[in-house]
């Protein structure tokens, strides 16, 4: 047996099918073990699903690499920040300190979005006045934005801090009073007269970073200078950093989705979660399954009768109504999954296992254990087992994609783990907010290349295993 | 003239080993109501022999060649159409190995053996089954088993109508693929009993295919056995069986158990060769016990005849100094 | 009769199956207490009909809530709700049989009742529409591609089915309809995003036929590809080992033609192992089918799962988990009834 199985292994090695399935595992443990020691393991709650966390990013953008096949660039994201003081010199009752961003715009797109973000404001006696103006390639100024943080609480103690927890975000599309300065700007500037409702209509980037042309705007290249300036009452106050979010159209290795989360994280992540529910799954179903299937064939009598009618009413139910009824009632926690994935799994194992042991309990090698007197459990675990052994390996092999193809369905129809984030939970959120309708394919395509990938790696191992397992094909190959 | 005559058969196949000669320039002759034996053991040929007689040849032949003379007719030159609608089943026709895969489980035994009549002689069904009932009474089976499915039937009967379907066109010659080796011992005795009768009755020539050379002399005229592809002795049932020339030949025979003799049967030593690289020289040297590690090894051995009617293919024979 | 016998061994079996789906569903509605809530929502909503046709006849506002308070009352008892869930079980049982599960909370049928077994009843063709036309393209593909492949085992073609069956058994159905719909209708504009006509539907029978073939083309070729590889391969190995068995060299041997050797002798033995084969298929291609309607908004059964999910609609994912066994089991007794023709040896058994 020992000889034979061997034998089989080598065999399994000369396949080019397995070698190529064992690659493939190996990538995906490797990129598991890294994202396991990267990532926090409450990364689903603390990140994924934290829309705040993903704040900056620019919603829906394409992978930075799309840039490698088109000819018009696409705007990069950028988010530029800076914490140096440029200037400070006392003028009347303030003392004023700059801040100095600088932006160069390089490619023939506009920014998608400008923000605004203060960290850390401390002041020690009166609100400071935060003011923020870009100078333009051409020299001239637009005054962005104007503030005055917020005024101690009568319960507070100075230095007064502001913004450490949370930033303060301002998003410049979104406020209405930039339209009229915009406006009076274009008047000033090109003499152009439109009215500030049909400068938001626009897109301020347009006209912050761009010159009329034609009938539109056309981006204007060169150096952009952002200056932030604190109108402080007290010498120690001052900005933590100041940062400014230009909006690209692409982002990342694999884009964002609509809530501006990088997707390479979400697939990432979706790699150990995978290869765990994969793994767990035909583990516990291999064992269930392979025991009964054991005992029921080599115990037989009443025993195997029960088992066999149970496995015969569980192997006729349609599997995914059931499961989806199931995960529906008892909710979409990821361990509830893989005890119902489980749950259904083993009776197909046992029926295999079943006439396996069959065929090796008739052998005259175990009849000879039998009339020498050896006991039951022992025939079973030193002669038959091995025997049978395996078989099940590749039954279990052959089981990790379905179980992995179960949890991505049932993730896609919405009953996953919202609390870990998986393959099929990106392209559900992908399918429900028309990712494909609106051809969104960087939200959509690679997740489920991902769930093809780590499938096809099972299923590759265990063609390989094919003629281990069945020697007749062995012969033939 | 002999009914048929085989000359230079062979057959060999494309493996992924290399070529495999399953039949290996095999010749002889059968004369009409003669039956002739081939005995060898499994591998040696046997089986392939009768499927290039019936040219049945799967898709790995690598090549095919050889004369077969039906009444001095050669029909291996006959194209493939004309093959099918003339030789097969009309002048030969078949009872194969198994008896429980010889007949197709979903359709009825009396359509499987009628159907030669319907396709051949473009008779009606109704006109086919009588022929059949008479037929089924002939080789002791009850008439209405024609409209049982196969696996109705118990082995040995399975059997009989095996033989019934391949007398269906009166052929000229029954090749007998080791027809009794599925069936218990009882069984055996009935089916053999029923072929010598219709030997007898009905003046049958028939290819007798079996590994069991007393079987073979039970029914044979003239025996041919077979090693590595080759025949290696062929004469009368009684010089194969009482004087054996060939060391082959007469291991095979040692090999028989015997009631009433204190001798236990002997086997031989070695295993069948591989016919994808078989032995040089004679193909039995390295199993035999009187090979002279020179002529034996290096030289393969004409087929001559040591008596009348009595050929062997063995240096011991062939003038060889021993 | 042993015909018979073997067609109530099986029709008992599937009823035992179907059983079990029924005592497992409501058992876990009851214990979680959903069937209350389920049941609640019914008199609810008869509560609320009585009350408007009360309100006409009953002027004095308290004379109408103290008989309401009776009918509800009433009505209480009559849905078992004052007994706990495992005595109204066998009641829930047959409630569900029936579809009498009352009213979706969310989904309203097309014709505007938002009664169950209307919604249920209006999706079902749909759905058996979209499957049986699947079946049969599978069915005819897997015999002619499957049988030609296995005339020459080891061809170039032969190696390219068995990859294909291997990668479409990795392949999630819906993923790829979300692929097809990116390519033929994003990309491409030949096929609809989904649907099962266009809006407006045309009005002209045939024209209207036409159009729902034209719908019907992304979702079937979808599942065409996604389980079609399998069947192809399977019929391509039952075939291979049909070809080798000895009844196929005594059908070349009696001097037939090829043409009857391969259908009177390789592929008609061959068809109770490729309908068994069908037969084991069944379900997984049943859920390939449901996930299928719901990335074409094919509206059938499948796509009501999803919607009912969405609302997170009890009383609706209990009718279709309990409708979809219904149709398994049907399917799973047509195809052994098929099988019992096709294979005499279980005919007499």
């Amino acid at each position: 047996m020992s000889k034979y199985f061997i034998e089989g292994l080598s065999e399994f090695w000369a396949s080019k099918t397995s070698k190529m399935g064992l690659a493939f595992l190996l990538i995906i443990i490797i990129i598991s073990m890294y994202t396991l020691f990267t990532f926090p393991l409450d990364y689903g709650t603390r990140y994924w699903n934290n829309p705040k966390y993903w704040a900056d990013n620019p919603k829906i953008a394409m992978p930075e690499w799309i840039n490698l096949f088109v000819g018009n660039k696409f705007l990069e994201h950028n988010i530029l920040s800076t914490s140096t003081i440029q200037k400070m010199y006392p003028s009347g009752a303030y003392y004023i300190k700059t801040y100095e961003i600088v932006y160069d715009l390089m490619a023939d797109q506009f920014p998608t979005f400008i923000t605004l973000k203060f960290d850390n404001v401390t002041f020690f006696s009166r609100p400071p006045t935060i003011e923020v103006l870009v100078i333009r390639p051409d020299n001239s100024t637009i005054n962005l934005y104007k503030f005055v943080v917020e005024p101690p609480l009568s319960t507070e103690e100075p230095p007064y801090s502001r913004y450490v927890v949370e930033p303060k975000r301002i998003m410049l599309s979104g406020e209405p009073q930039l339209s009229l300065v915009l406006s009076n700007f274009l008047l000033d500037k090109y003499n152009l007269s439109i009215d500030p409702k049909d400068v938001a209509e626009i897109g301020y980037e347009k006209v912050i970073f761009g010159e009329p042309y034609e009938n539109g705007f056309k981006p204007l290249k060169g150096k952009y200078v952002f200056t932030t300036t604190l109108y402080a009452r007290d010498v120690r106050d001052q900005i933590g950093t100041v940062s400014i979010v230009i909006g690209g159209q692409v982002y990342g290795l694999m884009g964002t989705d609509i809530l501006g989360r990088d997707l390479s994280q979400g697939l990432l992540f979706g790699f150990p979660v995978a290869l765990l529910i994969g793994i767990v799954v035909s583990v516990l179903t291999t064992i269930i399954g392979a025991t009964l299937g054991i005992v029921s064939g080599y115990v037989g009598g009443r025993v195997d009768e029960i088992i066999q009618r149970v496995c015969d009413v569980m192997n006729n139910i349609p599997q995914l109504p059931i499961l989806i009824f199931l995960t529906f009632i008892f909710g979409g926690k990821l361990w509830i999954i893989v005890v119902i994935l489980v749950l259904f799994g083993w009776p197909s194992l046992v029926i295999v296992v079943r006439s396996m042991v069959l065929q090796a309990k008739s052998s005259s090698f175990i009849e000879a254990a039998i009339s020498v007197g050896a006991s039951r459990w022992r025939i079973m675990i030193r002669h038959v087992f091995p025997q049978v052994a395996p078989y099940i390996l590749a039954q279990m092999i052959f089981f990790t994609p379905s179980a992995i193809l179960a949890e991505a369905a049932l993730s896609f129809l919405g009953l996953g783990d919202p609390s870990i984030p998986t393959w099929g939970q990106i392209l559900e959120y992908g399918f429900r907010n028309g990712a494909v309708f609106l051809g969104y394919w960087w939200w959509v395509v690679p997740p489920g290349l991902m769930i093809v990938f780590s499938a096809i790696t099972f299923v590759f191992i265990a063609l390989g295993f094919e003629p281990v397992i069945n020697p007749r094909l062995r012969r033939w190959r | 003239m002999s009914l048929l005559d085989v000359q230079k058969l062979m057959l060999y196949y494309k493996t992924s080993r290399g070529t495999l000669r399953a039949v290996d320039g095999v010749s002889f002759s059968l004369g009409k109501g003669e039956t002739l034996g081939l005995v060898g053991e499994s591998g040696s040929g046997k089986s392939s022999t009768a499927i290039a007689i019936m040219r049945l040849l799967p898709r790995n032949v690598e090549l095919y060649d050889g004369r077969i003379l039906l009444n001095g007719v050669d029909i291996s030159k006959l194209s493939e159409k004309d093959f099918r609608e003339k030789i097969r089943w009309k002048k030969i026709s078949m009872v194969p190995q198994g008896a429980m895969s010889s007949f197709n489980p979903v359709l009825k035994i009396g359509f499987q053996v009628a159907e030669p009549l319907m396709v051949h002689q473009n008779m009606r069904k109704p006109e086919t089954l009588k022929k059949v009932r008479e037929l089924f009474k002939l080789v002791g089976m009850p008439p209405d088993y024609v409209d049982r499915y196969p696996h109705e039937l118990s082995g040995g009967m399975r059997q009989r109508a095996a033989i019934a379907m391949a007398l269906i066109l009166n052929p000229d010659i029954v090749i007998l693929d080791e027809p009794t080796s599925a069936l218990d011992v009882s069984i055996q005795a009935q089916i053999m009993n029923l072929l010598k009768n219709l030997k007898k009755e009905l003046g049958l020539s028939m290819i007798f295919i079996t590994h069991d050379i007393a079987l073979a002399s039970d029914i044979c005229d003239k025996i041919g056995v077979m090693y590595a592809g080759q025949i290696v002795e062929l004469s009368s049932s009684e010089n194969v069986l009482l004087n054996p020339r060939h060391p082959y030949t007469q291991k095979l025979i040692a090999s028989i158990p015997r009631l009433r003799e204190e001798k236990m049967p002997e086997f031989i030593p070695g295993a069948p060769p591989d016919l994808v690289s078989p032995p040089s020289g004679c193909r039995f040297h390295p199993r035999c016990p009187y090979s002279d590690g020179m002529k034996c090894v290096k030289e393969e051995p004409e087929m001559i005849e040591v008596e009348d009617d009595h050929f062997v293919k063995c240096w011991l024979h062939s003038g060889g100094s021993k | 009769m042993g015909l018979k016998r073997a067609l109530t061994l099986k029709a008992a079996s599937l009823v035992v199956v179907l059983l079990f789906v029924l005592l497992l569903t409501t058992i876990i509605i009851g214990a979680t207490g959903i069937s209350d809530k389920i049941l609640n929502g019914m008199v609810q909503d008869n509560l609320r009909a009585i009350r408007q046709e009360l309100a006409r006849e009953i002027r004095n506002p308290e004379d109408l809530e103290r008989a309401l308070e009776k009918i509800k009352e009433d009505l209480i008892r009559s849905y078992g709700l004052d007994k706990p869930w495992y005595v109204r079980m066998p009641d829930m049982i047959w409630r569900i049989v029936t579809l009498d599960l009352g009213n979706s909370r969310t989904v309203v049928s097309f014709s505007g009742s938002n009664k169950i077994s209307d919604i249920i009843l209006e999706r079902l063709p749909n759905t058996v529409l979209l499957m049986i036309t699947v079946l049969i393209i599978n069915f005819a593909l897997s015999l002619m591609i499957g049988v030609r492949v296995a005339t020459k085992p080891g061809s170039f073609l032969d190696r390219l089915i068995s990859m294909y069956s291997a990668v479409s058994y990795a392949l999630p159905t819906w993923w790829l309809g979300i692929l097809m719909i990116l390519v033929f209708a994003f990309y491409l504009k030949i096929f609809p995003f989904g649907g099962m006509y266009s809006t407006p539907p045309p009005v002209d029978p045939l024209v209207r036929s036409l159009d729902l073939v034209w719908h019907l083309c992304l979702p079937v070729l979808t599942l065409v590809i996604a389980t079609s590889g399998s069947w192809i391969y399977i019929t391509r190995s039952i075939v291979i080992t049909t070809a080798q068995e000895d009844f196929v060299s005594i059908a070349r041997a009696k001097g037939l033609s090829e043409r009857i050797v391969l259908w009177r002798y390789i592929i008609r033995p061959a068809a109770p192992p490729i309908l068994t084969n069908l037969i084991l298929s069944l379900a997984a291609y049943l859920g390939g089918a449901i996930l299928t309607e719901t990335i074409f908004s094919w509206p059938g059964m499948g796509l009501l799962y999803f919607e009912a999910i969405m609302s997170v609609d009890e009383a609706l994912i209990l009718a279709l988990t309990y409708m979809y066994t219904l149709i398994y089991v049907i399917a799973r007794f047509v195809l052994e009834v098929l099988y019992v023709i096709v294979d005499p040896r279980v005919r007499y058994a």
